[in-house]
């Protein structure tokens, strides 16, 4: 194959990752759109839409494999390809989250906290991988570390969220007999979850970030 | 590099995956001990441990770049090369939850009277173990049954979810009618410390089923180096 080819096939590359990852930010934004509006039609759709990502992830698989095996890739070209390779993995784990929220949103019943702000957590989620996937597309080495700093206020919003609840639940006036409670606690772990698989997302972004600084200047700091 | 040497390293990079997974396993496996027991000292060792097994996983990944580059392996060996590199994510992930764990450890305190920490911990232990096993012997049966477990351990871990939950609601019960019956002046049970303590319960039972869909990684990987099949991959 001659060099040009291989170059186009390199930037081909790094033009499907992108557009996965832009096919799952609108499934996640679906996901968080169905929770807030109960849509569930809207949700059923994210549902049924994982098996698209799931054949891009493996298509996408096969082209870095063939490219490491009939190029015979060194350095950059390498370092790139491995951290397309590893990317795809969370991109693919985001839509499984995306997925989750869908399936929240045809179970739930009633808000239980409509003071926990899920709607800003998850923009806060949707910027931090549309950051990583641009550090990644335009090797920014300074957004990778932002990502970074960015999952620790997630973090700390989700811990927040979390703790919210918590309280809440100890200091509730609310009488419930067994039925309620029943519902009520189901509301409540769902809630939680959400939570959860939200700042889940925020890890994988931060993988993403993690790998794009490890292509770009053969940095490991923050792989783990 | 001769044919053999190339099987040879093939067989070995397997080997060194499952000494990896050996570790992280271990590892894991004291930070349930640790937590449960409020063993500090333990918890601290595996916190500072942690760099080892990065390391190892880095190494372990630029040999199966090299491996694809070297010697365009395809079908099964290019399976097994491309299986081992997703499942040391996994394992690497493992040792990141056991730091996790070991962070959490109180001192002389359990978690949470609600968490059976050593009964979650350690299913989820068995499955990544299994899930282990099953890459390292060829065992396709051994995957599915990773699979079926997982779900018996979400439940386990919704149901004590859900007991955490209940027990600040009883706790909130009793404290009102001791509340009222002394008119007012017993203290609630919304203590920072009742926070913390539901809290830690619940990241730890997260952790643990986190633990669980790693397990479930890795048999899935095994499953398609195995048969091609994808059935478990998503």
């Amino acid at each position: 194959m001659p060099r040009n080819e291989y170059q186009a096939e390199l930037s081909d590359l790094r033009e499907d990752v992108v557009g996965m990852s832009e096919t799952v930010a609108d499934r996640l934004a679906q996901g968080l759109t169905a929770l807030e509006t109960g849509d569930e039609t809207l949700a059923q759709e994210v549902i049924d839409g994982d098996d698209e990502i799931n054949q891009l992830y493996l298509d996408l698989e096969k082209q870095c494999t063939d490219l490491i095996a009939l190029q015979q890739p060194v350095a950059g070209d390498l370092r790139f390809i491995a951290a397309s390779f590893k990317i795809i993995t969370d991109l693919e784990r985001i839509a499984d989250l995306a997925t989750n929220l869908g399936e929240y949103a045809v179970a739930a019943d009633e808000d239980p906290f409509p003071g926990i702000d899920i709607q800003g957590l998850g923009e806060i989620t949707l910027e931090m991988l549309a950051d990583s996937m641009a550090a990644y597309a335009d090797e920014d080495r300074e957004l990778c570390y932002a990502v970074n700093d960015r999952d620790d206020e997630l973090d700390a919003e989700c811990e927040i969220a979390s703790d919210t609840v918590v309280r809440e639940l100890i200091e509730g006036e609310k009488q419930m007999d067994d039925d309620e409670i029943e519902g009520f606690m189901e509301d409540v772990s769902r809630l939680l979850l959400t939570v959860r698989d939200l700042e889940r997302v925020g890890d994988h972004t931060v993988n993403i970030a993690a790998r794009a600084l490890y292509m770009i200047d053969n940095n490991d700091e923050l792989i783990y | 590099m001769s044919r053999e040497q190339y099987q040879d390293r093939l067989s070995e990079l397997r080997t060194e995956v499952v000494l990896l997974a050996e570790l992280v396993l271990e590892r894991y496996e004291a930070a349930v001990e640790a937590a449960e027991a409020g063993d500090i000292r333990q918890a601290d060792q595996i916190v500072r441990q942690d760099d080892e097994i990065n390391r190892w996983y880095l190494e372990l990944e630029g040999e199966c770049i090299d491996l694809i580059a070297r010697h365009q392996p395809v079908a099964s060996d290019l399976r097994l090369i491309t299986a081992s590199f997703k499942i040391i994510t996994d394992l690497e992930r493992i040792g990141d939850l056991a730091t996790n764990l070991a962070g959490r450890t109180e001192y002389d305190a359990g978690i949470h009277p609600a968490v059976d920490i050593r009964s979650l911990g350690m299913t989820a232990a068995e499955m990544a173990d299994t899930a282990v096993e099953a890459y390292e012997r060829d065992d396709a049966d051994a995957c599915r049954t990773v699979a079926a477990d997982d779900d018996a351990l979400d439940s386990d871990c919704e149901a004590t979810t859900e007991a955490i939950i209940r027990d600040l609601i009883t706790e909130r019960a009793a404290s009102d009618a001791t509340k009222s019956a002394d008119d007012g002046v017993a203290e609630r049970a919304d203590s920072p410390a009742a926070v913390e303590k539901t809290t830690r319960g619940l990241l730890t039972v997260r952790d643990i089923e986190r633990v669980g869909d790693h397990a479930v990684n890795i048999a899935a990987r095994t499953l398609y180096m195995l048969d091609n099949n994808e059935a478990l991959l998503y």
